[in-house]
Parts: structure tokens; sequence; C-alpha cells
């Protein structure tokens, strides 16, 4: 039975329900420990989960105002969402992990100007367990027993591809989505609607996994369609008190022992800037000036090859087909930072509109036309970490709450460039090596999926605003439990990272409440 | 689980059809016959008579006309029937109710577009209508015409019929047992 709390009693509070949020209150409620979770969006039955894209997009999607400067799609600088479980709605559930050398990203990578690139305040084999038990948890496709998915027609012209130019590290890849069933949850059927939602539930979301788990506990509470404003604390500087805005409209406050924010990067960022008072008058845990900066969102392009002959790259998983033969450490490539090459499809609106961005007339028709002879693959790479890449707050304008809305800036490093005219390159090969009749990239058309930095963990506290727990150095019952806090990018999908950095958390955290400091 | 009941359907809605097969279940569903020279040689063949049944609430006849034709410009398939291209008027026309300045911003456009052909816009040969949009490209209006017409086209399901985009698959049982693997032209 899911618990009720009085707002006087002091409980954790959990900001967001996606993959950091609802994972860490599992975790935390499995314990005994007492969580409310608040989430800004509502709670969608499963019957409303449909194969739309665009009929879902207007379900989920997170559409409060936010503006954007630099290299981002103005007005939509990344692609989240406000719903209960989060992006892990729309997700595609790839999760390989970060590779060791990632986690020393400046030690190895050495000095690059431009660049706030540390090394991660833990080590690969710090966090190897907890990714051992996020893989477990979310089943994820490769490890653990688990088999992986069979492969789809874009798969298998990646992979035929792939083999021909020479790369050997070709599978399906690893992702937190059912071969068969398991864990109450369904078999993928290859319906080819990943963002859309799964409606067997074969891809793993928090919606219905870890928060009915938790609110089986009894010492869990999710209050959906709760938009956070505020973290306050009390004259110790400590965080007591959690403001928020209830679905009717009210304002509202809770008690709490602890607060974890896991709003995905961008609100994370502006909730702790937007939490200023007297005695952190630049932010909530923000002495480092740090938060909001360090924004990272990998490098993200498409490669869209017209093939000889039908693909239907409709019908099945979307990112069940990878290429990592590029993904290690590579000097000679003129540039650091590794690259993923993943099987991605398209609808064929999403095709028109960023094939080619002001594409039209007869030549392009024809390629639309022939929907299904395109394959696709969309390539990751790292991106580095740049102080001025950042998250700030609007000056004049609010949202709908009364919040000042979030500005995102970012602009690509040169080291990016370099890796993303190397990574279209390959990717190309790829398919004219299958005789494709024209090849076409999407660059620079996709706002950010993958959202990293914006209150980084590190050693030393003028350089970042977490610990290597996630606990933030300035409030020592304030925890960050989202992308934010990478240190660097690595170039893999950030949520089995973030997952496993939530499941350490917790435990940290259940320690803490053992041990009766929190 | 639910899904599993519709697993075993027959795939029905399969695309690989022969082109005879084709051919017959296009014009079912509305279009013309592929390649037909009538469609081919004129971008639109609708009268303004017949624009003037459309009932639409913001659009006249005339303007209704013009971006019937510059939908069928935009991302002109021979195979398509008119009516498709003028859901895209039907929906620019919904949009009005919602968009106080979208009325203005068209007849701005239009009135630019018919000064740049001499007048007529539908009298006007389709080299010179291409022109007169090419010199609108970078604008207001033609960036919202662009998208506008690509979600009411690409959104539309006989242009995915035309295209090979199958739509929601869930009650078909996904595509495990309807070919989600069934390339057959990579050699192995
Ligand atoms: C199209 C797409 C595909 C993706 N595919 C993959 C993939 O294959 N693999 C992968 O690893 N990652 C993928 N991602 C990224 C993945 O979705 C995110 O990394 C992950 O969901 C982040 O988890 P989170 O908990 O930080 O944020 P989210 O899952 O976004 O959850 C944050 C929640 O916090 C809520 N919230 C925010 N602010 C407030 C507030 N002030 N008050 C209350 N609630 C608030 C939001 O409503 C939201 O529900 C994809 C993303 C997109 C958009
Ligand atoms: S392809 Fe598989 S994982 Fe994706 S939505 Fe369909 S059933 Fe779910």
């Amino acid at each position: 039975m899911s618990a009720s709390f009085s707002q006087e009693q002091s409980v954790v509070v959990v900001i967001g329900s996606g993959a950091g949020g609802g994972v860490l209150a599992n975790a935390l409620a499995q314990r005994g420990i007492d969580v409310v979770c608040l989430e800004a969006g509502r709670r969608l039955d499963m019957s409303e989960i449909v194969n739309d894209e665009a009929a879902m997009f207007g379900k989920f999607t997170w559409l409060d105002p936010r503006e954007s400067s630099g290299q981002t799609i103005p007005g939509f600088p990344a692609w989240t969402c406000k719903t209960v479980g989060g992006t892990t709605l729309h997700w595609t559930a790839s999760c390989p992990r970060m590779q060791a050398h990632e986690f020393k990203a400046r030690s190895t990578y050495g000095a690059i100007a431009d660049t706030t690139l540390e090394d991660w305040p833990l080590a690969f084999d710090d966090i190897a367990p907890y990714y051992s038990a996020a893989e477990q948890l979310m089943g994820v496709t490769g490890t653990h027993g688990i088999e992986r998915l069979p492969g789809n027609n874009n798969y298998k012209v990646l992979e035929a591809g792939a083999r021909k130019v020479g790369y050997r590290q070709i599978d399906t890849n690893n992702v937190a989505i059912n071969p068969t069933p398991r864990d109450g949850r369904g078999a993928c059927l290859q319906t080819g609607f990943c963002t859309s939602g799964c409606v067997v539930q074969a891809k793993w979301s928090t919606l219905y996994t870890e928060i009915p788990r938790a609110e089986q506990t009894g010492h869990f509470e999710l209050r959906p369609e709760c938009m956070v404003t505020r973290i306050a604390h009390d004259d110790s500087g400590r965080a007591n008190e959690v403001h928020y805005i209830d679905a009717g409209g009210t304002p509202q406050k809770q008690k709490a022992s602890a607060v974890c924010v896991a709003g995905n990067a961008i609100e994370t960022a502006r909730l702790l800037l937007n939490s200023s008072s007297d005695r952190f008058p630049t932010g909530l845990a923000n002495s480092s000036d740090q938060v909001g900066r360090n924004y990272m969102r990998h490098m993200i392009a498409g490669v869209v090859g017209r093939m000889p002959g039908e693909v239907n790259i409709h019908r099945g998983a979307h990112q069940a087909g990878i290429i990592k033969d590029e993904r290690g450490y590579n000097p000679d490539r003129g540039f650091v930072g590794g690259i993923l090459m993943l099987t991605v499809p398209f609808a064929p609106e999403i095709f028109a509109k960023f094939l080619q961005p002001n594409g039209w007339g007869p030549e392009y028709a024809d390629i639309l036309a022939h929907y299904n002879h395109l394959a696709a693959m969309l390539i990751h790479g790292e991106d580095l970490p740049q102080a001025s890449n950042r998250i700030t707050l609007h000056e004049q304008k609010v949202d709908g709450y009364g919040l000042p809305i979030p500005v995102v800036h970012y602009e690509e490093h040169p080291n990016t460039a370099k890796l993303r005219e190397y990574a279209l390159a390959r990717g190309r090969s790829v398919y004219e090596a299958l005789g494709a009749k024209d090849v076409y990239d999407m660059v620079n058309v996709f706002p950010a999926t993958h959202n990293m930095g914006t209150a980084r963990m590190g050693s030393d506290r003028k350089t970042s605003v977490c610990n290597r727990w996630g606990q933030t150095h300035d409030v020592d019952n304030l925890f960050v439990s989202d992308g934010s806090l990478f240190t660097s990018a690595g170039c893999e999908n950030p949520t089995l990272t973030i997952v496993a950095l939530a499941l350490r958390q917790a435990d940290h955290i259940a320690g803490r409440v053992g041990r009766g400091e929190l | 689980m639910k899904a599993d009941g519709v697993a075993s359907m027959p795939a029905a809605r399969r695309t690989n059809l022969e082109p005879e097969q084709r051919r017959e279940f296009l014009k079912l569903l509305g279009f013309a016959a592929a390649g037909s020279a009538a469609v081919l040689s004129h971008p639109l063949s609708l009268s303004a008579s017949e624009a003037d049944n459309w009932n639409l609430a913001g659009v006249d006849a005339e303007l209704g006309l013009m971006l019937a034709s510059i939908a069928r410009l935009l991302f002109p398939h021979p195979e398509l029937n008119d009516s498709v291209y003028v859901q895209v008027v039907r929906d620019i026309d919904a949009d009005m109710g919602q968009r106080p300045d979208l009325a203005k911003l068209l007849q701005n456009m239009a009135a630019t577009l018919e000064q740049q052909v001499g007048g007529d816009w539908l009298a006007a040969s389709v080299p010179e209508q291409v022109q007169a949009l090419k010199s609108i490209e970078g604008g207001e209006a033609f960036f919202y015409l662009r998208n506008r017409t690509i979600e009411s086209l690409y959104r539309n399901p006989l242009v995915w019929q035309l295209v090979g985009y199958e739509g929601s698959s869930i009650e078909y049982g996904g595509y495990i047992n309807r070919g989600f693997d069934d390339i057959d032209w990579l050699d192995s």
C-alpha cells in the first residue's frame, strides 16, 4: 500500500520519478526509509500509452518554456519528459557501461584547452558492483545470463556494412528490454515504438517497476503533478523543507530530513539556482559557482542510408544494435573521446523534417517516398566539459508556476567538431559499403537527449558541486541523484550509470540514516 | 499480457505487394493511378468551384487552392490524390483558430508569391511557382508552411501506405512474427 505522510513529518524528499529519482526512492523505501517523491508530471495509465509518436509526445513531453543559445535547437534545447517515470517512458533503453578509462578522463586525455576536464572522484571498480546491480534490476540483455535481443532489419544492415568496413565489435547491444518475459513484464514484440512508451512493458521504465514497488513497501508516497519550486534550509544551513505547487495550483510545503534532486540535469540546476537565499545568494550548494556549468550532452548525429532494397526501419526495438569498435581512447584519430554507432529508426515525419532541415521539392519527396529503403544509425560521441556551457536563469521570463525559466547555452568544443567529422565519415562508409544510393547526415537537428554535468562530482569543492556520493559539498543533507553528477560524459548512453550511481547513493544514505546522521 | 492474443494474427498490413496489387490497393485508398500523366503534368487538378465547397472558416477558396498547390510543390508525390493536399489546407485552417496572426502571415505571403509570378498563382507554370517559393524560403511563413505540411502529410495514414510506414503495430502483435528481420537482399 502506498503510504501517506503528513507534511509536518520529516521524510527523505526525492524530486523527480525518472531513472535517478525512481530508483533511489525505491531503494530507500525497500530499506524502510520513509520517502515522499514529488513529481511535476502526471501519472499515465497504461491504457493511455499508444503506438503513436505524435500523440505520446503531447502526453509526456516537458513543454514548459526553455530558452537556449549557441548550438542548440532554439526554445527546445533538450528533449525530456514531464510524467511519472520521467524520460524512462520515452527512452530507448540502450545500457552500455562506461569504460574504466572514461572515469579518468583528465589523466587519460591530458590537459585540453578550454575544457574543465577532471577525473571522476570514483573509479570504475567503485561503480562496478552497482553496474551489476543496475543491470539485474533493469534486466539488461547480454548481462547476467539474459540473452540478447534478436537483430531487426536495421541492425542487419548495420552489421553487414560494419563487417565490410572491418569493424568487429557489433551486436544487438545491452538494452533494458526483455527478450522473454521477466520480472512481471512482457517480452519485446518488436513493435518499433520504444520512444512512445512500451505497451507490453518489455522496456524498463520506473513508471511500472520502481514506483509501484516502492508503494508496496508502505514507506513511499508519490505525489504526481507537484512541481517543486524551492528547497529551503534552516539556520544551520541544512535543507529542511521543500516547497511545491500541487495539482490544483496550491503552494505546499513538505518537511524534509534529506533532499535528493533528480530533475534531469537542466531542471536540477535550475531548481538549485532558484533556491537561493541570504545564506546561499548565488543558489543552493553553489559556493563553487559550478551549479549549471560544465553542461554536457554528447555529440549526437544521424547517418541515413538510402539502401538498394527494403529495410523497413520502423520494425523492431530502436537501439538494439551497436558498433563498439570506435569507443576506445585513440588519439591517432585526431581527437580524444570515444564513439558509439547505434541503430535508430524514425517515422516519416521526422525524416521529412530533419533529413535536410530545409529540404523540399521533387528530389526530396522522392527520398521520402522510399522511406522503406532507409537505414539509419545514431552516432554518440563524448563531449568535453566547458565552464561556459551552462544553465542559467532567465532574468525576466517566468513559467506557469512563476519560476524563472532556464536558459541553456551550449557551444561545441573543437575536439567535438573533429570527432563528429570523423564519426560521420565512418558512419557513411558503413552504408556505402553496401551500395547505398545515397547517404545523408543529420547534424545539429536533434534536441539534447543526454544531459550531464550541471552539478558535477569532484574531490575539489572549488571546482565541483558534489562529492563522490552525490552529496553537495555545501549542504550536508542535500543530494543530487541524476546525470548532473557526471564529471565527464564518456560516450555511452548515460542512464545505466545514473541508475548505478543512484543505487550507490542509496547505500550511502541508508548508512547515514542508520547512524542517525540524517 | 494483452498483446499475446494478437501475436499470431496474420500479416495484415504488409506493404511488399506486387506492383499490380499495389496499384489496386492504392486506388482503393483514394490514390490516383501511379504515374498518371494528368497528375504529373500539373501539380494540382482542382478548380475554384470545388474549393468553394471546402467549408473552411478562415481560408477562402483562392487562398485554399494556393496553399494546396504549395503543399504539393513542397512534397510532390505524383501518386497522391489532391485530397491529401487539401487536408493540409484544412489543418492550416484549424491552426488559424488558434493563431490569430496566421491569416495575415499567409495572406502577405500569398501577395508576395502572386507578385513574383505576375498575378494569377494557379495560372503560373511550375518552374515559376518553384522560383517564387525559393524567394521566400528563409521567411517565417515558409517555415510554418513546410512544417505544417510535413505534420499533416506525413502523419496521414494514406501517405504512410504510400511510403511503406505501417503505423501502430501493437494490435497486430508487433513485428516479432511479421517481418522485423525479413530483409532478403544482404549477402551473408
Ligand atoms: C528520445 C530519447 C531516447 C533516450 N534513449 C536513451 C537510451 O537508449 N539510453 C540511455 O541511457 N538514455 C537514454 N535517454 C536518456 C534518458 O532518458 C535519461 O538519461 C534519463 O531518463 C535521465 O534520468 P533522470 O532521472 O535524470 O531524469 P528523467 O528521467 O527525465 O526524470 C526527471 C523527472 O523529474 C521531474 N522534475 C523535474 N523538475 C522537477 C521539479 N522541479 N519538481 C518536480 N519534478 C520535477 C520531471 O518531470 C521528470 O519526470 C534517452 C532520452 C531521450 C529523450
Ligand atoms: S520494440 Fe519492444 S521494447 Fe520497444 S516498444 Fe516495442 S515491445 Fe517495447
